[in-house]
């Protein structure tokens, strides 16, 4: 199976389900595991684990966190799922049930944080941020591209939970503010409002990248 | 895209994105399924050797506790704390009529809109106890034309149905009514 990213603002997608209507083979998949097809699930795993993972590994910063909370928010999906009713999409009961996971696992753990992070890959768009940022600060590509992630990961874990997860969800995963909205549980509005604070304050931490 | 190449200046949302490429490695994710897989056999294997679900027990519990509960507030509330109390410890006193044969139940009037069954007119032998109140006692003459009394028994529950405080007993033998008073009830009137 080939997940790939979408590099400039789109949803990454599944390659091998191009041109099918998601939501639709969702629902499909969903009612077969609703009537027992355990097998069904697997493929709603395999086809949103990259995804849920990212979101959960942005608002922890830690990749063993994030992959031990992503497995915890599929088994409660699976235990749940005859209580999905279909009123939103998969994806957004999905991704509530692993932001709620992992929210709950940042509040419990508090004043124990550990780091760990993937290495940024050099592609597409990110390439020319990159060679551009290099530039600009006359250094090598490596040593940049590593302080670059430290000084985002730091500013990242200066916001609050709340205003993460809509950063996260909204410029690193591309959903809309509507679907951050039934994540969170909030208001468009309160979605918006976050967005723009939270971005206030990145804004101030990653001024030396930004002049 | 976020970046002006004029100016060469980079947006917070172009540094934002370069995070979409903190991606694990394939290893990752053959560890991951192996893990996941185990997590939830060890989820489902727990979740069936549970004795009972835990909610569909509860509301079973509730569906019979919570009426009686409710009857009996509400029976607390209309009968007043004290008389309630009182009712509740007395015990009835001997009975001066003895019970010889078994009786026929008391049927309420169904224009009172009471059923028949919740009524119970029982046989109280000298001795035995139950929690309801002795309300009247009715005289029934015999064939041979002695005289037998009956006690007529009510729960709180009964009296309660009736949407004016007060009903009727009937005596299904004499095709009387009898009506039983908001007194009769307080004092838990007994023979």
């Amino acid at each position: 199976m080939s997940l790939s990213k979408s590099v400039d603002g789109a949803l990454p997608v599944d390659s091998s389900q191009a041109g099918e209507a998601p939501a639709d083979n969702d629902q499909v998949l969903v009612s077969r595991v609703q009537k027992g097809d355990v097998a069904a699930f697997d493929h709603l795993v395999r086809k949103y684990r990259e995804r849920l993972f990212g979101i959960i590994y942005n608002l922890t910063s830690n990749r063993e966190d994030a992959a031990d909370l992503t497995q915890e928010a599929f088994i409660k999906a699976f235990s749940s799922i005859n209580r999905f009713q279909g009123k939103s999409a998969f994806f957004t009961w999905l991704y509530r049930i692993g932001v709620n996971t992992a929210l709950s696992h940042l509040k419990r753990n508090r004043f124990r944080r550990f780091f760990s992070l993937e290495n940024i890959q050099e592609e597409g768009s990110n390439a020319q941020v990159i060679e551009t940022l290099a530039a600009k600060h006359k250094s090598e590509k490596g040593a940049l591209l590593s302080e670059l992630q430290e000084k985002l990961n730091e500013a990242m874990q200066k916001l609050s939970p709340k205003h993460r997860t809509v950063v996260v969800l909204f410029e690193i995963e591309g959903l809309s503010h509507q679907e951050i909205a039934e994540i969170v549980g909030c208001s468009v509005g309160t979605v918006r409002s976050r967005l723009h604070y939270a971005k206030q304050q990145l804004q101030a931490d990653l001024k030396p990248f930004l002049d | 895209m976020g970046m002006n190449k004029g100016k060469e200046t980079v947006t917070v949302e172009a540094l934002l994105r370069l995070k979409r490429n903190e991606q694990p490695s394939e290893d990752f994710w053959n560890t991951f399924e192996i893990d996941f897989e185990r997590r939830r056999l060890n989820a489902l294997v727990e979740r069936e050797s549970l004795p009972q679900p835990f909610w569909p027990t509860v509301l079973k519990v509730a569906s019979v506790a919570l009426p009686a509960l409710i009857l009996s507030a509400v029976a607390y509330f209309w009968m007043g704390p004290d008389n309630y109390a009182a009712s509740r410890s007395e015990q009835p006193s001997k009975p001066v009529a003895q019970i010889e044969r078994p009786l026929l139940p008391v049927e309420l009037p169904s224009s009172r809109g009471m059923r028949a069954t919740e009524v119970m007119h029982l046989a109280v032998r000298e001795g035995s106890h139950n929690s309801q109140f002795v309300l009247d006692a009715l005289r029934e003459e015999q064939a041979d034309r002695s005289l037998n009394f009956r006690k007529v028994l009510y729960s709180p529950a009964i009296h309660l149905s009736s949407p004016t405080g007060s009903f009727y007993v009937n005596d299904s033998l004499s095709s009387r009514n009898y009506k039983v008073t908001t007194a009769d009830a307080k004092i838990g009137r007994n023979f």
